[in-house]
């Protein structure tokens, strides 16, 4: 197997269920290196779950996630802590630490598991995290200071600091104005190429998933309702596909 | 059937509290020691607290000196009033107003934290970065608060005897050796053990109780101030039980006379 058609993420028929609301219905997904998957579907149809049941936040009532190969149902917490610096998460709503400056947020992850790192090759890497974002004059701000667009490119810088082979993103330009929102998304694009990182994200929005996707996957009804590239379902027939179009730019 | 309910819902609470608790204890102890996390609320939660408990133990011990004196006068019995103060200083009033304070002030703050962090998501990237953060948020908090305690508490008597010594020389004149000789006099080595021991108590209890409330605080913004609210009175009634259990023990142990 070359190492482009290498799986970095399989997830084998996931069910998840909250009492008697069934949220995941037999999920399927397959990401290899350096592919960019956009799973799309409206609010409340379980997008923000699947990449929590992903990253371990929440637990899968039956199904198997297969991270780098490895079955995430099997491992201990010390295996799973391990597994985690592998993968990213942006969240939401940036979920910077409030008591923290810019800088020891993007500190924190790499202290807790680089233990062997030199004082000052963490703050070479805090500056380039920092640069690549543009926000290097922002180091020692606190994230209240920040604006809604800043806090979305420091918690990328976050995020990317630890190197992660797969970056989960869970609606990075909710919150944001159309033109912050593209940036964001532009620079995403960018860092995962100079990183060559794969990701799954989260969206409602087909634009975001017009520039970033090489797949998408519509999540309907729990079920993977839908898959191809946004050329593909843009041709499909299918209302429920369609209705992501009628907003599209 | 409402009535029924809501003993369920209370029941199920405080399984989840002992729950809770039981966590801590399991995971409190074992390796990796978030110590400069423990040290900083140490700092937060001792230093930054000791204006307003050594503020409240000045004016505890004076005005208990200056409303006392009276009663004492009618017996002629004022020579006691150093003694008098400091032994209801040492034994109770201290550590039950300064736990008191704590839950307002550290037990409101923990609550308020750790719920804004829950519904910010915060705790959730915590996680993700391979950090548990149980132990780094909530067994860093319940140590800190549990170990500074006491020390508020030592401060606070102290204090608070100084005020006493203030307020006996308002109406009589009475020298720092002679007042010292008396409050010392009248203490024992065995009026500062139970008070430590259960001012530890009233730090765990604030500590869990706090930390329980905002962990597992939700429903957004709202759930922060009900988690802050919740935390300020479960754990003061807390204090309150603790205090009634521990003079029940020294009282057996015949530790009060």
């Amino acid at each position: 197997m070359t190492e482009k058609n290498q799986v970095v993420l399989k997830i084998e028929g996931l069910h998840k269920s909250f009492g008697s609301k069934n949220i995941l219905i037999d999920f399927n997904l397959e990401l290899l290196k350096g592919e960019n998957i956009v799973v799309i579907g409206k609010s409340g149809s379980g997008k923000s779950v699947l990449i929590k049941c992903v990253v371990g936040l929440l637990k899968p009532d039956k199904g198997n996630i297969l991270v780098f190969g490895t079955n995430m149902q099997k491992m201990n917490q010390d295996e799973l802590d391990r597994l985690r610096v592998k993968i990213g998460f942006l969240f939401q709503n940036s979920a910077l630490y409030d008591s923290m400056t810019v800088r020891q947020n993007l500190l924190f992850p790499m202290r807790r598991h680089w233990m062997d790192i030199s004082r000052e090759e963490e703050e070479l890497l805090v500056d380039e995290a920092l640069e690549n974002v543009g926000l290097l004059h922002t180091k020692e701000m606190m994230p209240a200071e920040l604006s809604g667009g800043m806090r979305k490119r420091v918690a990328i810088a976050r995020t990317l600091i630890m190197k992660p082979e797969l970056v989960l993103y869970d609606e990075p330009t909710t919150g944001l104005d159309p033109i912050t929102g593209r940036e964001i998304v532009q620079l995403m694009l960018d860092l995962q190429k100079k990183y060559h990182i794969s990701s799954i994200m989260i969206s409602h929005d087909m634009t975001v998933a017009k520039l970033t996707a090489n797949k998408i996957i519509v999540l309907y009804d729990g079920t993977n309702y839908a898959t191809g590239t946004y050329e593909e379902l843009k041709r499909s027939t299918d209302k429920n596909v369609q209705q992501f179009f009628e907003f599209a730019t | 059937m409402k009535l029924a309910k809501e003993i369920s819902d209370f029941l199920d609470e405080a399984g989840k509290v002992v729950s809770f608790t039981l966590r801590f204890l399991k995971e409190g102890f074992r390796p990796r020691y978030e110590w400069h996390e423990f040290l900083r609320q140490s700092y937060i939660n001792g230093y930054k607290s000791l204006p307003l408990v050594g503020i409240t133990a000045f004016i505890m011990g004076l005005v208990l000196t200056v409303q006392s004196r009276p009663t004492l006068a009618e017996f002629g019995a004022t020579s006691w009033l150093p003694a008098m103060v400091a032994i209801s200083i040492v034994r109770e009033i201290g550590p039950v107003i300064t736990a008191l304070i704590c839950a307002g002030k550290i037990g409101s703050s923990i609550g308020a934290e750790l719920g804004s962090m829950r519904v910010t998501e915060q705790i959730d990237a915590m996680e993700v970065s391979g950090t548990n953060p149980f132990k780094y948020l909530v067994v860093t908090r319940v140590f800190s608060i549990s170990l500074m305690l006491p020390i508020l508490v030592l401060l606070a008597d102290f204090i608070a005897i100084y005020a006493c010594y203030i307020g006996v020389n308002i109406k009589d004149v009475v020298s720092w050796d002679l007042f010292f000789n008396k409050v010392f006099r009248s203490l024992r080595f065995s009026d500062f053990i139970p008070s430590i021991i259960k001012s530890v108590f009233f730090g765990f209890a604030i500590g869990i109780v706090g930390c329980y409330k905002g962990y597992n605080s939700q429903k957004g913004t709202e759930g922060v101030g009900h988690a802050a609210n919740s935390a300020v009175v479960l754990s003061s009634l807390i204090v309150f039980v603790i205090d009634l259990i521990a003079v029940q023990i020294t009282d057996m142990l015949g530790l009060n006379s």
